[in-house]
């Protein structure tokens, strides 16, 4: 449905007024080949590894974004050509260093740096490594207390949610591309090194130093590891022991653009142990109730936009349910006094403000920075209106039809059904009631 | 969006010629932003040139799988290119806005009537709005992006996109009505 736009008069004297563009057809063709060009260089430049699509949920937000880090610290992308040489433990020692580790754990934080915001640390978490390509990280993130395991070798990953005890199983990795399987930073860094090594390059590994300082009472020689490709979005920082040059912290900077940045911070290190075989285990453990991914979507054809849904949708992430659409209508009503005459998220924020106006007249809408609305509450209302807007965009991609019957109703009569929909699969029906309550019915319901 | 589109999209990391396909499609699109942002198709070209060369580069941290993902980072690189420039070259900027003014005046002198707005017209009124409100109008109005896009473009939220844009547009009404009736003093200087 189109949204009426009541400036739609002035849109169509700007669209009216705007010129045309005309292209150069010398300027498009001359230019078409310097980026095809710069295409082929940057994949010359050994490009920094794709990230696993898995983690990389569609339509991130930065938070988004720093939980799909989060999950796999273990992603690295870089490749490096040498600026300085170092005096007392060189650069090479580290890369020997790193190139002799077969397993390690270590702990991530993660930092958000957003523009206009305090930096938001994350909670930590612990990754085992365990070469080849084993990998286990145990992850707190707010209400999150998800593990995830993954065996390349073994073509599968088990993810664990405690709060739920449900496990998720992703079986069959063979069927997503090289470059998207799972990695994790230290193999990672060991694959580039070894390539150096065997173009005998490792002398041109591009670097600087970042001097000396003390890490938990060790003493660490830093390096930063430049991408070649000057992308805006890897930096790292390897700080190694000065004695045996391993890393004791890696700092990990991924900018999103130029206000915004998240960096990892790696460090507790711990190397040569001997793990229990029970932490790389992809059973799922007693009392887990276990899920295919396999049995979900069919695990030849399913699309990294199904993986990801049902990655999200297990981890909690983003998960849009019915009660997030009446949480909407309610803190609509509160704002307005009556239900939307449609669900639809523009016209909903639209009568909002102006219902907010009139009850506060001549206070501005915005903070000062332009960027928060000056009332929380609103605030609230107008995130509410858009996750329910995305819950009821997934029934659509599901090909589920509802029904919205609660147009200029008021709040409060628990037998007035106001919303419904037969979910797939299911016997009976979901109805959101005037008073917000949520059953479920036998049959649709008469509207009203 | 186009299925199609969007198999490409997904290819473009390892795909010359997927590259190739959506800069061909993508060209005209961004230099009409960046031309209709900057007042002027020469800075759109070379911005334009500078967005692209930066989405080759920088393809390989592309995370998308389809065309609306695809579209939202080139767009994202290219306004953050518009603010580097408008940044850096504020009295070239003072020079485009005196350009449109001028231009203005003679427009002014021959429409007085809301239904022959000109592009100096509306463009001198989108420069005195905020810098964000102007990225706002040119991506909505002249791009036809939707909200959500325009909110992962500026870093803003899909309900704050709306509120703002229709806080521009109200003003930009009220510049019309002044303007467009006998020319303001100010808008004469």
């Amino acid at each position: 449905m189109t949204n009426p736009d009541p400036n739609q008069d002035l849109i169509d004297m700007i669209a009216k007024a705007t010129p045309d563009t005309p292209i150069n057809q010398d300027h498009r063709d001359r230019l078409r080949q310097q980026v095809l060009d710069a295409y082929d260089n940057r994949a010359d430049a050994d490009a920094p590894a794709a990230r696993n699509p898995l983690f990389t949920f569609t339509g991130a937000t930065l938070m988004k974004f720093a939980a799909s880090i989060a999950l796999l610290s273990v992603i690295a992308f870089f490749a490096v050509t040498a600026l300085t040489p170092s005096k007392a433990i060189a650069f090479e020692d580290v890369a020997r260093a790193v190139l002799a580790i077969d397993n390690a754990s270590y702990v991530t934080q993660t930092v958000i740096y957003e523009e206009g915001q305090e930096p938001v640390t994350q909670d930590s978490y612990k990754v085992y490594l365990q070469f080849p390509q084993r990998f286990r990280v145990d992850l707190k993130m707010d209400q999150m207390d998800v593990v995830m395991i993954a065996d390349v070798p073994a073509d599968k990953m088990l993810m664990l949610n405690a709060q739920e005890k449900e496990a998720f199983l992703i079986d069959g990795l063979s069927s997503i591309t090289d470059e998207e399987k799972p990695t994790n930073l230290i193999a990672e860094i060991q694959d580039h090194f070894r390539k150096a090594q065997q173009d005998k390059a490792l002398g041109k590994v591009k670097y600087e130093q970042l001097g000396e300082k003390a890490i938990n009472g060790q003493l660490a020689i830093g390096y930063r590891v430049i991408d070649p490709a000057d992308t805006d979005f890897d930096t790292m920082d390897i700080w190694a022991d000065a004695k045996t040059a391993l890393p004791i912290q890696i700092v990990y900077t991924s900018t999103i653009d130029e206000r915004n940045k998240v960096v990892n911070i790696l460090d507790s290190f711990m190397y040569d142990q001997t793990f229990d075989a029970s932490l790389f285990s992809l059973t799922a453990p007693q009392g887990y109730k276990l899920i295919k991914a396999s049995d979900l979507i069919d695990g030849l054809d399913r699309t990294k936009e199904q993986l990801d849904q049902a990655i999200n949708e297990f981890i909690g992430v983003e998960a849009p349910l019915l009660e997030d659409l009446a949480l909407a209508m309610a803190l609509y009503a509160g704002q307005t006094g009556k239900l939307p005459e449609q669900l639809i998220s523009g016209p909903m924020i639209d009568t909002m403000v102006e219902a907010w106006e009139k009850a506060n007249p001549g206070k501005p809408i915005f903070k000062d920075d332009d960027i928060e609305m000056a009332d929380e509450q609103l605030n609230a209302a107008f995130e509410s209106v858009l996750t329910a807007y995305e819950f009821l965009e997934n029934l659509k991609q599901q090909g589920i039809e509802y029904t919205y019957a609660g147009s200029g109703i008021e709040i409060g009569d628990k037998d007035t059904p106001v919303f419904w929909y037969k979910p797939k699969g299911a016997d009976t029906f979901k109805v959101i009631y005037a008073d917000m309550t949520i059953r479920e019915a036998a049959s649709a319901p008469q509207k009203p | 969006m186009d299925p199609d589109i969007d198999a490409l999209v997904r290819r473009v990391k390892s795909d010359r010629d997927a590259f190739a396909t959506l800069y061909d499609r993508y060209y005209g699109r961004i230099l009409t932003y960046c031309s209709r942002r900057l007042y002027s198709r020469s800075v759109g070209e070379d911005l334009t040139g500078d967005v692209f060369l930066a989405a080759a580069t920088k393809i390989d941290s592309f995370r998308g799988q389809s065309e609306g993902e695809f579209s939202q980072w080139l767009y994202t690189i290219a306004t953050n290119r518009i603010n580097e420039y408008l940044r850096s070259f504020e009295r070239r900027r003072a020079l485009l806005d005196s350009a449109a003014r001028s231009q203005r005046i003679g427009a002014a002198q021959t429409h007085n009537n809301v239904d022959h707005l000109d592009w100096p017209t509306v463009y001198e009124a989108i420069l005195r709005l905020k810098p964000r409100e102007q990225t706002l109008i040119t991506l909505r109005y002249m791009q036809d992006l939707p909200h959500d896009q325009i909110a992962a473009i500026t870093g803003l939220k899909p309900g704050n996109v709306r509120v703002m844009l229709s806080r521009a547009m109200e003003k930009l009404r009220t510049q019309f009505n002044v303007e467009i009736s006998p020319p303001s003093k100010g808008a004469l200087q």
